[in-house]
């Protein structure tokens, strides 16, 4: 069981995690931007600790910062909740290397699974039945006319 | 819940008063249709939050006679880290007060063990390094934001910084 969970995240999200953190007994540490100093998940929180100016990605997207709150917290995983950074390949990676659990898929489910273009190609090629259309990013009208027309 | 709205509030007011005057904190109530819980913050005791579950049928969750809630206070329960934002609010708006553009950790001189950039009194100039910051292995130079003489330096060696938080003052 992990010791002590960041949660990259704001607002219910964030709220969310928070209140299963509490159930299970694991200390938490929220993250914020300036915008949501008085917010409820930081008061909520054990811990805060503020990483950037409003724009998410200056703050919930920046990956240097939240490590950093990371390292400064003594975190051992992260719940990114959802959106943000919940489906980001290298944020997951990063985490791994530094041994910090990422609590979500691994990169390479992330990687295979987060683009809904691989995600499809993947599921077609391990023989999975898809939704008929297009394989990919549909350039042309006569290239729109020509998949609706096979999607039919 | 609706039919018995004034007798609700009629109960509400009569639990408010039982708690003030006997100086309780909390009260709760449940018979078969409603729940009814409730509390009173002290000054002292910083943030009151309340999680009713919300399975409870009409639960009338009201905090009645809040006492200011401590104002913008993290609570630490676990009373390990979370000093990191204590230091003064009031400096968040001195113009003078450097602050921190990054999380990370403090360090008041070049290497271990060497004299500090700067101390108290020191006369310094605009891009002056006041302290470093070091995230995730990165030293980062934080330069004075004006020229003045450092009247207070609110960080310590190795301390955890976060955003925005004032690093020394300088007037």
């Amino acid at each position: 069981m992990f010791q002590k969970v960041l949660i990259a995240n704001r607002g219910e999200i964030a709220l969310r995690v928070l209140r299963a953190c509490k159930e299970l007994g694991i200390s938490t540490v929220a993250v914020y931007s300036t915008a949501d100093r008085n917010a409820m998940h930081v008061r909520m929180a054990d811990e805060s600790v503020c990483i950037g100016p409003p724009p998410a990605k200056d703050s919930y997207l920046n990956i240097p910062s939240i490590m950093a709150a990371c390292e400064i917290t003594g975190a051992d995983a992260v719940h990114p909740g959802y959106g943000f950074l919940s489906e980001n390949a290298r944020f997951a990676r990063i985490l791994h290397e530094h041994k910090i659990t990422f609590i979500g898929p691994s990169e390479h489910h992330i990687q295979i699974m987060g683009d809904k273009i691989t995600a499809k190609q993947t599921a077609v090629e391990l023989g999975i039945p898809v939704v008929p259309g297009s394989k990919g990013e549909v350039k042309t009208e006569d290239e729109a006319k020509t998949t609706a027309a096979e999607a039919a | 819940m609706t039919k018995d709205a004034p007798a609700d509030q009629a109960l509400i007011e009569a639990i408010a008063k039982l708690l003030n005057e006997q100086n309780l904190a909390e009260i709760e109530i449940e018979r078969e249709d409603l729940r009814v819980r409730v509390t009173r913050s002290y000054a002292s005791t910083g943030v009151q939050q309340v999680m009713v579950p919300a399975a409870a049928p009409a639960a009338v969750a009201a905090p009645v006679a809040t006492a200011p809630a401590g104002s913008a206070t993290h609570s630490a329960p676990s009373g390990s880290a979370a000093k990191i934002s204590a230091p003064a609010d009031d400096l968040a708006s001195n113009p003078n007060a450097l602050t921190s553009p990054m999380v990370g950790t403090a360090y008041l001189s070049p290497e271990p063990g060497k004299a500090a950039f700067v101390t108290v009194g020191s006369k310094v100039s605009e891009g002056q390094t006041i302290l470093i910051i070091e995230a995730m292995k990165t030293m980062n130079q934080i330069p004075a934001h004006k020229s003045g003489t450092i009247s207070r330096i609110l960080v310590t060696d190795a301390s955890p910084v976060e955003y925005g938080q004032p690093l020394a003052v300088i007037d």
